[in-house]
């Protein structure tokens, strides 16, 4: 028989370094004869998107056309040091270097020429020509430091992490109680991680975040045999396919961060940490076994739900 | 890696030379197995001997009494087939739920077959479905119906000299399924499947087959079970006589897997699966 169930996953989570350990950006913003600004980043993008979101954040702050910024990211002989692309911390921590920079910039153009947009490479240009007549700085560099301190260990006190974003996610689940076959049916996820700054990013951000959950909760698995990893290929370690995924609605909750580029906060690792309790919790709901081991294969669950019969039999014995 | 001899016959009794000729040939079907494992040096193969360009083992042909399907014909081809899909339901379901689309174009019926996998797709329902491999060499023609191939496997499996060139289902106008659980919903190797076949008049059993996989060495059916459930209404079919039958069955196979408590009681759903797309069509997933 198919059961179906309806489980939810709340989270908070730290962004950033944490606990005080130095977590720093730094960008720097060049406005060139050739009449486009070169936006110098130590931003890697795997597919995180991070690239697309200084380019959006330099492109709002200058008040130019995102064509009209180039992008130089990566090679360490032009960039400085923004620190990794981990701990959810790109969009907010080089975010604000690149938003520092880039309002440095805007803040001499604006002596200039005051509030106007600029709109083709001839305005950018003509802007150029001024600086040099003014003699003013063509390059400006941006620091950010995130606001975070060591735990005081004796009261507890202190910013571990700043800022927090915040998640939950809904799982549907069908579990076949004669087979132990779990099935995510539908997912739906609702975060606070700021100003969405590029929304189709974010959104496919918590679509992946999602498959990795449902991945975490029902099938992906390290078989260690004496020390050695036996599954060490995708032919054998299972992750899901488009088959396994089902519809995932999103919805962000925009609060504003006043620390943030924009309002903005870090969403790179929350995107994954609601969905697997969501499904435990809807297994529960589903079929009323609570397991306390990843993952949710068919022989855990059949177990389970066999041991619960077995119980439940006990029980109506003794009454 | 050594260089390796490779020959790509164009007709079937060039290729049947080329077994007789050749020692220890591999022979060359879809591929999604034997490269790689030369590709993994698991398998040190000396001569490939490639039928994909004999045309004639990729055909489907129907008459009166029976289905002809080309040891070549890949599960992309079973999919696409109407005939397969109107009269052998089961094995339609197996075609279409095999791996995933890339490897359902290349890979083929014949490999499935031969490369004799526990846990083999194709197999529990061409057992369910009554099915007959004939195999070709320069001896003549060698017809084997598929559940003696697997229960005498040591005595009857294929020869070096020999080829798979067909697989025989007969036209019985039996209703048939087929279920596999997997890790996942694609791209899966099987954790237990099974495939049910079976006539029905007015409410009552005339006569059916099940047959289940990756529950033993090999694919089998379940004979005594089928002959309890003769004359019997339906809804028998999914009686605890039926079901216990079955996890006894695959205890006495497995005893000794550590596997074996998962699928005793597994097995009871995968069959209830299969034997429900037999009656009502497709199901989820």
């Amino acid at each position: 028989m198919k059961k179906r169930g309806v489980g939810y996953g709340a989270f908070f989570y730290g962004t950033g370094y944490g606990n005080g350990f130095p977590d720093e950006s730094r960008a720097v913003i060049e406005i060139t004869s050739s009449g486009r600004f070169n936006l110098y980043v130590g931003v890697s993008d795997v597919g995180s998107g991070g690239i697309s979101v200084m380019q959006q954040i330099a492109q709002e702050t200058l008040k130019t056309d995102g064509e009209l910024i180039n992008i130089i990211w990566n090679d360490t002989s032009l960039v400085l040091d923004t620190g990794t692309a981990a701990a959810s911390r790109q969009t907010y921590n080089t975010g604000n270097a690149v938003k520092i920079a880039c309002e440095k910039m805007r803040d001499r153009i604006n002596e200039v020429i005051g509030e106007k947009e600029l709109k083709t490479k001839e305005d950018v240009n003509e802007i150029y020509n001024l600086f040099l007549d003014k003699n003013i700085e063509t390059r400006f560099e941006g620091y950010f430091k995130a606001t975070t301190s060591q735990v005081n260990l004796e009261t507890g006190q202190g910013n571990p992490y700043w800022p927090y974003t915040f998640g939950i996610e809904k799982a549907v689940v069908e579990v076949d109680t004669e087979t132990g076959k779990v099935d995510v049916l539908e997912i739906v996820a609702a975060y606070d991680a700021g100003k969405i700054v590029n929304p189709a990013q974010a959104e496919g951000q918590i679509i992946g975040g999602a498959s990795m959950g449902i991945g975490y909760a029902i099938m992906e698995e390290v078989i260690v045999n004496k020390g050695s990893i036996k599954n060490r290929s995708f032919s054998d370690y299972i992750i899901p396919t488009s088959m396994d995924m089902p519809k995932v609605t999103t919805y962000f909750v925009e609060k504003n961060e006043p620390t943030g580029p924009y309002g903005a906060k870090g969403l790179g690792e929350p995107a994954m940490l609601p969905t697997a309790p969501a499904i435990l919790n809807a297994i529960y709901n589903a079929v009323g076994i609570r397991l306390t081991e990843f993952p949710a294969t068919c022989e855990r669950v059949l177990a389970a739900i066999k041991e619960k019969e077995q119980r439940d039999q006990e029980k109506r014995d003794n009454i | 890696m050594e260089s390796i001899i490779f020959h790509q016959p164009r007709y079937l009794g060039e290729a049947i030379q080329l077994l007789h000729e050749t020692p220890n040939p591999a022979l060359l079907a879809g591929g999604t197995d034997l490269i790689i494992d030369i590709n993994k040096e698991r398998k040190k193969v000396e001569t490939v001997i490639d039928l994909s360009r004999i045309e004639v083992l990729k055909t489907i042909t129907v008459n009166e009494i029976e289905i002809e399907i080309g040891s070549m014909v890949t599960f992309a081809n079973l999919c696409e087939n109407p005939i397969i899909k109107q009269e052998f339901f089961g094995l339609f379901l197996c075609a279409k739920h095999f791996a995933a689309p890339q490897i359902r174009n290349m890979a083929t019926i014949g490999g499935n077959i031969i490369n004799a996998s526990a846990a083999a797709d194709s197999v529990p329902v061409i057992m369910s479905l009554e099915g007959k491999f004939v195999f070709n060499s320069v001896e003549g023609e060698r017809i084997i119906c598929a559940v003696e191939y697997f229960s005498n496997y040591e005595k009857e499996k294929i020869k070096p000299h020999e080829v798979l060139t067909k697989i025989k289902l007969p036209r019985k106008g039996y209703l048939s399924g087929f279920y596999k659980l997997g890790k996942r919903n694609s791209l899966a190797i099987a954790r237990i499947n099974a495939a049910v076949s079976l006539k029905e008049k007015e409410g009552v059993v005339e006569k059916i087959n099940i047959a289940l996989g990756a529950v033993g060495r090999y694919p089998f059916r379940v004979t005594e079970i089928e002959k309890i459930c003769v004359e019997k209404p339906l809804s028998y079919l999914e009686s605890d006589e039926v079901l216990i039958g079955l996890e006894t069955a695959v205890y006495e196979s497995i005893k000794n897997r550590p596997t074996m408590p998962f699928k005793k009681e597994a097995v009871k759903g995968v069959y209830i699966l299969a034997l429900q797309s037999a009656l009502g069509g497709e199901l989820n997933g």
